[in-house]
């Protein structure tokens, strides 16, 4: 390198440290660190639904299992339904077991209900 | 304000200590907007350049690899963003032609920075620095000012080495053009 060319080196490198850097507004780092904090924000508030769909589908497992139980499960005693030659059995005396069960726990069912469950003539 | 490498609050971002961020951006942040400022020629295109580069910096930097130095990979954002910002305005093109080189310019003394003040010498430079060409101000400004060398500006523009050279070579005698212009434009506005 000529000594020209390093003196014409210096001259630039000094005339840059002197007045080549600019600054930003004051507002730069609080504008970009205020834009990241949104994001952030943005993205801990994903909607989440109180009951997951996985527990929909236990849900709707348990209900149709119930049902099945209910209607299609064997009783020698059970009085069925006759639809157009098919026959539903349906087992009163189960339908007393459980809401005997619920009964326990929750609320009790009257003997008039109990007695209109088991005797409508639908069942009959 | 003395601060650490920059390693040390990368470590802590990627954490997720959202302050040691502003520190890396506080530190950086003059560079930044110098390099956006050289490409768009305008004070507030360079700050939204310089905040949407630090924007992907901070989104990517799990990326971040630690084989280049932190400063090159962030200039490199800055110069993709506002490239790319640019060229989406079409303003100027991109051309290393028609650059007029001024001979006589190299090897004189910029005598008359020496009588001025602080701020008008200031005033004058980053004058003469922003009527440089872009990719002339743009490598200038990553050899003298951020004094990064040749290999690591071919990284960050993607310009080939001796592209770089001739750019620094013309952007040498522009410069020096451009002040003593600036210069007896002054002395011309005093008389």
């Amino acid at each position: 390198m000529s000594s020209d060319k390093i003196k014409n080196d210096d001259v630039i490198k000094s005339i840059f440290d002197e007045g080549g850097l600019e600054k930003p507004s004051d507002s730069f780092t609080n504008s970009i660190i205020n834009t990241i904090k949104t994001q952030s924000g943005d993205s801990v508030f994903v909607y989440k639904p109180v009951i997951s769909r996985s527990a929909w589908l236990v849900i709707a497992f348990v209900g149709i299992a119930l049902f099945a139980y209910l209607f299609f499960g064997f009783s020698p005693e059970g009085q069925g339904l006759d639809l157009y030659g098919f026959t539903l059995n349906f087992d009163t005396s189960k339908i007393k077991g459980i809401f005997n069960k619920i009964a326990l726990t929750f609320f009790t069912f009257s003997n008039l209900i109990i007695f209109e469950l088991r005797n409508r003539s639908f069942f009959k | 304000m003395n601060y650490r490498e920059d390693n040390f609050y990368i470590k802590k971002v990627l954490k997720g200590n959202l302050p040691s961020y502003a520190i890396l951006v506080e530190k950086h942040k003059s560079l930044v907007y110098t390099l956006a400022l050289r490409i768009s020629k305008n004070h507030e295109d360079a700050e939204e350049i310089g905040q949407d580069a630090f924007l992907k910096a901070y989104n990517s930097l799990n990326t971040f690899k630690q084989e280049s130095k932190f400063t090159t990979w962030l200039y490199k954002i800055v110069y993709n963003t506002a490239v790319s910002r640019f060229r989406k305005k079409h303003i100027e093109s991109f051309s290393m032609e028609d650059s007029p080189i001024q001979e006589s310019i190299q090897g004189e003394h910029i005598d008359g920075l020496d009588i001025m003040h602080h701020k008008e010498r200031k005033k004058i430079i980053s004058e003469a620095i922003s009527r440089l060409k872009q990719d002339e101000g743009v490598v200038m400004t990553l050899f003298y000012l951020s004094e990064n060398n040749i290999k690591e500006i071919e990284e960050i523009t993607g310009l080939t080495n001796s592209n770089i050279k001739i750019l620094l070579h013309r952007g040498r005698k522009n410069l020096l053009f451009e002040l003593k212009k600036i210069l007896k434009e002054e002395i011309v506005d005093i008389l």
